[in-house]
């Protein structure tokens, strides 16, 4: 018989001596069929086409064998065995289609409705309930059952999760899924037998991440969402498959939409990086999209206060005054900061703009990774050395250094414990705090905040370690150096020179390191790749690079200036020196990012794409509304350099996107003689420009329109340069599971979340 | 362990309060979810502060046939006027007094062979603050053809083996004596060995499953009370030949008069250098500790027992793996009954030859049987293997109480089902059984005299499947309940022929459905009262079911005219 614990998740295929995948052959249901040894029949049957039902058994968690669906015969066994937990050996002959199974399956799904309530109609999870599928397949068309069903009411568990326990069929997904999946643990089994039940952790309510992992994997209507309840039938809503706009790891979510109005979102089709994982941003934080405050016309300021105008009466202020005060005080005297939630095409439209129009490298965003140290460190490596997310999943060991990834990257910190379930990583944590994932590590240092260089110096053997982290760093050290494959991630204390230690170090570990550098919103890395930097230009060309600019000036029709512009923070303080002019700011807050509390003295122009009022856009001049990630296309890059598709779900009167404002603004200046207009039209026409002329993004565009996500490797071409960033340029937003920037503040649901009150 | 801590916690306030819940949670880094699972599973641990007289009421075959459901309907009414924190009365699972039925259980010290004045006595002492305990049972001597030793001469063969080492030898005589599992299942014992001990693990355990819970069950009790130290000492040899170094005895809470012993023994076979490291200079080692079931009839099935010891809810695990390739903490593990443990000193002692001729008509061994229910001598015999089951009822324990007839019994508690007095006269062995759909399982027998609503035995039997169903499995969870609903329906009578027809296919394949499908045994065995019943006291059944004649009046009949009301007992809650 084989061997296999009732607690070890599928997937763990044992590999043969030569590294190579030992297979077996069994026949099922007549048809020969070889897969990798240790492969479950459920997902062999699977493999073939063949549907084996199951409600209990979920790829990636524990088994349980508990609802008995997936019944199937084998020869020379005694009794029906269970394909969720047969493990596929040699030789073995599987009929899933007999009649003793048909039976079995009938009699499990007739047990299953006698107590169910069958208020289908009424009931969220119609039209996509496992339990209705199951028995419009193998279910009977009769009950024969006349007894009382058992009854229970409805518990509200917390603003997001209600348990309807008469509906539940306890298949443990959801049990399983917060204590394997999210290490949460906030859900079990209480009482027993008939009267048997799921219960939260805080006996009558829920205290979580409120991620609504448990209403995604439960295959009935036992828990639902308060977001989402009693609000549309699943047939009733246009489903967009996009990417989440919050953090920076890009979960694939699918949007539902009815009238325009998201009213879900989720990933049930297991497509992207995430399969079905999502937090609680990502599942619930959409509803800023209809906020009371968004903005829906532009702005401008009129004696001294912001009143709305027209399109043509506000787009008419802009270019003039640009072209203005460029003319008066130069090019230099205008500043562009962008954002870190804007698409790659936007991005680079801005840095264009700026470049190529204006003639200043005066660009930056908020910058929360070093993204641009990681691409000159590793140069031409760069490919083959960044970790996926899916990579992350399957590495062997992990060092984590500088990140509470269990609250700013919550899919990050989901594939680590997956490593941890599925392939037994070991965890290693450098950390300020007691982060969650420390509880899996095998060896945790606490280090003191902001010391995480010095604490990369010293694993690289290049420093003393931080005050009282010795022995823990020793120990890290000396563990990782024994690894092979090692996954390494790090937060934004880790800039500049650290990183280039970082991968120097990283490149003598067996099998050489991959890394991650973890930033903090949607497109974070985009906005560095796309080159939203004073001395980068797109794919990491040096701006001294003779060549680079001069291909970027062609490319753009204008004169890429030589000397790196201005920082953020820089920028900022020129505009209170009087030596900045104008600060365009697109979709960024950088008065509060940067703790400016009054807008800096000498600007004489704030312009400001927004979605809100925010302590930029308020002080602005002029003020357009913007469309939000979920109401545009394009492309995004995640931490991992992963690209992927914006699909528009929702198209709120009064916005625009950053793209037709960026288009529309530079077409103005061209008329007035500056820089060359773009041609490009749309985001495809831009994403096809930067492919082919950003390094790393010449990526295939059919897996992108796919829906896939393909991996960017942009790389410094000139490789190791000097590693010159400035102190303070990389500000790690420090967000929790429930904050979100600006967008953060405007989701009204997370807002309302006990949990996110003591965020 | 989770279970001293939940018991600490409840001895000192009677309950589980939430905060010492909380508290324990923090301290110990348990989710308190978990310890909300754990602590609602089991009954015994209570998540509200106790009445002053907390009577349950055993309900189960035993008692059930000596009265339980008048007893406890008469305690209900009695105290129907007192407030649920003064009294309360509900029913309990099997206590294991079935010789002494009934037994209730005031504030959790358990009193068999009650009556209403009896209990009525007690619940009065509770309520003016008295702390009651429970009765010490009457110190008895037998003296048992199973016990192959004088006083002094105990441990013999755990002795020659710790010489001989001579673990081949042992296991071929278990085989040649073929030996098997006297818990209920019949496998083989020697097979269950050889399995662990081929399996490559340096951490392997020895389990002896005395959570005997089944109604009628109370044969463990006695072998633990009386050959402690045959129990002990084919633990540590099974210990020796599989390679495993620790023992645990797993003994049900509502034993404790049995545990004291068993630990007592435990105490003095370290004390005599037979336990412990490197046991009498042969550099072996086997440590035996006993353990307290936080209760429940599930906890002796072996992987649920397993899941217990491991602090979790006693929910089967699916197999395989069995306990042998991968049983406590994941390692071999062998699990049995505490009367296999204790044949295995007479095999070795006696010899094979012994053995096999001590059984009758081919079998081989003796047998420890219960019987309880109508008989005038109810307690536990030690008899031949193959012994007719008629000897065991009207010889050794004296027949039908007050000069009755037998109309049926259960050779095996609920799970064997029911066979009708014309079969009375077949041999209680594995073989014979079997062959007649029932089982010899724990030797549980119990004897219902003529007067005996066999639906409502039917009835009361699945019941206590469903009160015993871990809820793990959909198949035992649903069909449970629902076939108790089914039959408690059929117990109102006026069933038209066509839903009785209806009926019947239905428990037809319900009964199959479980069987095919549930985790572990005892979905599989929920149906075997009410097949059992339908196949040999069908018009019985019919009758009641669709005239709604009750031969024992025990069934609460709404139709039935009214003088005959007044007298009515209530059957099974559902």
């Amino acid at each position: 018989m084989p061997l296999l614990s009732a607690d070890a998740g599928p997937g763990q295929e044992k590999m043969g001596e030569m590294g190579e995948q030992k297979k077996v052959s069994l026949t099922i249901d007549g048809r020969p069929m070889t897969v990798p040894a240790g492969t479950l029949v459920i997902e062999a049957t699977r493999r073939m086409g063949i549907e084996v039902p199951s409600f209990c058994y979920y790829p990636g968690l524990s088994l349980q064998a508990a609802c008995r669906m997936c019944l199937v015969e084998v020869e020379k066994a005694p009794k029906l065995q269970t394909a969720c937990t047969l493990v596929a050996i040699e030789g073995m002959v599987v009929r899933t289609d007999t009649e003793q199974v048909r039976q079995a399956r009938k009699a499990m799904l007739e047990f299953l409705l006698t107590n169910h309530p069958l208020d289908c109609p009424v009931c969220d999870k119609g039209g996509e309930c496992e339990l209705q599928d199951m028995v419009f397949r193998y279910g009977a068309d009769t009950s024969r059952f006349i007894e009382e069903k058992i009854h229970e009411p409805e518990e509200k568990w917390s603003e997001l999760v209600y348990y309807d326990a008469p509906r539940c069929i306890l298949c443990f997904r959801c049990v399983r899924v917060c204590d394997e999946g999210l290490d949460v643990k906030a859900l079990g089994v209480g009482q027993r037998g008939a009267y048997s039940t799921i219960i939260p952790n805080r006996g009558d309510h829920l205290e979580c991440e409120e991620c609504g992992m448990c209403i995604d994997v439960c295959p009935v209507g036992a828990l639902t969402s308060g977001t989402y309840r009693y609000k549309t039938r699943p047939w009733e809503m246009q489903y967009t498959g996009t990417i989440c706009t919050h953090c920076s790891n890009g979960c694939k979510t699918t949007l539902s939409v009815r009238n325009n109005r998201i009213v879900r979102a989720n990933n049930r089709d297991l497509s992207g990086i995430n399969r079905e994982f999502l937090c609680v941003k990502g599942r619930f934080g959409f509803d800023f999209t209809e906020h009371p405050n968004r903005l829906n016309a532009p702005m401008v300021r009129r004696g001294g206060k912001l009143a709305p105008v027209t399109w043509e009466a506000a787009m008419e202020e802009i270019a003039p005054r640009l072209a203005a005060i460029r003319a008066e005080h130069g090019s230099d005297a205008i500043g562009f900061i962008g954002s870190n939630r804007t698409t790659n095409e936007e991005n680079y439209l801005l840095a264009r703009l700026a470049r190529s129009v204006i003639e200043t490298n005066n660009v930056d965003h908020h910058r929360t990774a070093d993204y641009a140290s990681l691409a000159a460190a590793l140069g031409s490596e760069a490919g083959a050395r960044s970790l996926t997310m899916e990579a992350l999943g399957e590495a062997p060991a992990i060092l984590l250094i500088g990140n509470d990834t269990g609250r700013q990257n919550p899919l990050v910190d989901w594939r680590i414990r997956e490593a941890v379930r599925h392939v037994v990583a070991r965890v290693y944590v450098i950390d300020s705090g007691e982060i969650k994932l420390a509880r899996r590590a095998k060896f945790y240092a606490r280090i003191p905040a902001g010391t995480e260089g010095a604490a990369v110096r010293a694993l690289a053997g290049k420093g003393p370690a931080p005050a009282g982290a010795g022995e823990a760093l020793g120990a890290i050290k000396k563990a990782i150096e024994g690894e092979s494959g090692v996954a390494i991630l790090f937060g934004g204390g880790v800039w500049g020179e650290a990183v280039a230690d970082l991968t120097s170090w990283g490149s003598k570990l067996a099998g050489g390191a991959r890394y991650m550098a973890l930033g903090d919103y949607s497109n974070s890395r985009g906005a560095s790749d796309m080159g939203l930097l004073p001395d980068w230009l797109p794919g990491y060309a040096r701006i001294e690079d003779a060549a680079e600019r001069k291909r970027y000036s062609e490319l753009w029709g204008g004169s890429v200036p030589e000397r790196a512009g201005l920082t953020a923070k820089e920028m900022l303080d020129a505009g209170g020196r009087g030596k900045l002019k104008a600060l365009y700011v697109v979709g960024a807050n950088p008065f509060r990012t940067f703790g400016v509390t009054a807008r800096p003295a000498g600007l004489e122009l704030l312009i400001v794409h927004e979605l809100f009022l925010t302590e930029t856009s308020r002080e602005a001049d002029i003020v357009i509304p913007a469309a939000c990630a979920y109401e545009k296309s394009g492309t995004v890059t995640n931490t991992a350099g992963e690209v992927q598709m914006l699909r528009k779900a929702a198209d709120p009167p009064g916005v625009r996107t950053d793209l037709d404002i960026l288009r529309i603004v530079g077409h103005q200046l061209a008329l007035k003689g500056l820089g060359a207009a773009m041609r490009a039209r749309t985001a495809e026409a831009v994403f096809e420009e930067i492919r082919r002329n950003v390094a790393g993004y010449d990526v295939d565009v059919a897996g992108l329109v796919a829906g896939g996500a393909v991996t960017a490797a942009a790389a410094a071409k000139n490789g190791h340069t000097p590693f010159d960033v400035p102190t303070g340029a990389i500000q790690p937003a420090q967000d929790s599971l429930f904050t979100s920037g600006t967008l953060g503040r405007f989701c009204m649901m997370i807002e309302s979340l006990a949990e996110a009150e003591k965020a | 362990m989770i279970w001293d801590d939940l018991r600490a916690i409840q001895s000192r306030h009677g309950y589980l309060p939430a905060e010492e819940l909380h508290a324990l949670s923090q301290h110990t880094g348990t989710p308190l979810y978990q310890i909300h699972s754990v602590a609602s599973f089991y009954p015994h641990f209570r998540l509200a502060p106790p009445p002053k007289a907390d009577v349950r009421v055993c309900m189960d075959m035993s008692c059930n046939l000596n009265g339980a459901c008048e007893l406890r309907q008469a305690l209900e009414r009695r105290y129907a006027g007192m407030g649920p924190s003064e009294v309360t009365v509900r029913e309990v699972s099997c206590l294991g007094r079935c010789d002494h039925a009934p037994a209730v259980t005031v504030n959790d010290q358990i009193f068999s062979s009650m009556s209403e004045p009896t209990v009525d006595l007690l619940i009065t002492r509770a309520l003016g603050g008295e702390a009651l305990e429970e009765p010490h049972p009457p110190h008895t001597e037998a003296t048992c053809k199973s016990d192959p030793y004088p006083p002094d001469k105990r441990y013999g063969a755990l002795r020659w083996l710790l010489k001989s080492k001579d673990v081949d030898g042992v296991l071929a005589s278990l085989k040649a004596a073929d030996l098997r599992g006297m818990g209920g299942a019949g496998f083989s014992t020697e097979m269950k060995w050889s399995l662990v001990r081929r399996m490559d693990s340096p951490e392997k355990y020895i389990v002896c499953n005395a959570d005997e819970s089944e109604p009628g069950t109370i044969k463990d009790r006695f072998i633990i009370q009386h050959l402690a130290y045959l129990v002990a000492e084919g633990m540590a040899i099974a210990g020796i030949c599989t390679g495993a170094k620790k023992g645990i005895f797993y003994i049900r809470h509502e034993y404790g008069h049995q545990e004291h012993i068993m630990k007592e023994e435990v105490e003095r076979a370290y004390h005599q250098g037979l336990l412990g490291q490197n046991i009498q200079g042969s550099g072996i080692d086997f440590d035996l500790e006993v353990f307290v079931s936080p209760g429940g009839y599930i906890c002796g099935e072996e992987s649920a027992l397993i899941e217990a010891i491991e602090g979790h809810r006693a929910e089967p695990r699916n197999k395989p793996p069995f306990p042998g390739q991968a049983g406590l903490w994941q390692k071999p593990t062998v699990v049995n009954n505490v009367e296999t443990f204790a044949n295995v000193p007479q095999i070795l002692v006696r010899g094979v030859d012994w053995f096999k001729s001590a059984g009758l008509a081919g079998t081989s061994g003796l047998k420890f049987v219960g019987i309880s229910g109508h008989v005038v001598k109810p307690g536990v015999f030690e008899i031949p293997m193959g012994t007719p089951a008629s000897e065991v009822i009207f010889r050794l324990a004296g027949g039908i109480r007050g000069g009755k007839k037998m109309k049926g019994f259960a050779p095996s508690g609920p799970s064997s089902g029911y066979l009708p007095a014309s079969m009375a006269d077949i041999r209680l062995d594995f073989k014979t059984l079997a062959a007649a759909g029932s089982m010899l399982g724990s030797g549980a027998m119990v004897i219902c005299d003529q007067d005996t609503c066999m639906l409502d035995m039917a009835l009361n039997s699945v019941a206590f499947f469903r009160n015993e169903s871990c809820g793990k499995c959909v198949p035992c969870r649903v069909g449970s309940q629902k076939m108790v609903a089914l039959l408690h329906r059929w117990t109102q009578g006026g069933l038209s022929e066509k839903q009785f027809t209806a009926d019947r296919g239905l428990i037809d394949e319900l009964s199959n459905a479980m069987g095919l499908a549930s985790i572990c045994g005892l979905g599989q065995i929920v149906p075997a009262p009410i097949n059992s019943v339908l196949k040999y006291f069908e018009d019985e059944v019919r009758e009641h079911a669709l005239q709604g004649t009750c031969p024992s009046g025990i069934c609460h009949l709404p139709g039935a005219p009214a003088k005959r009301a007044a007298s009515q007992r209530v059957g099974i809650n559902p």
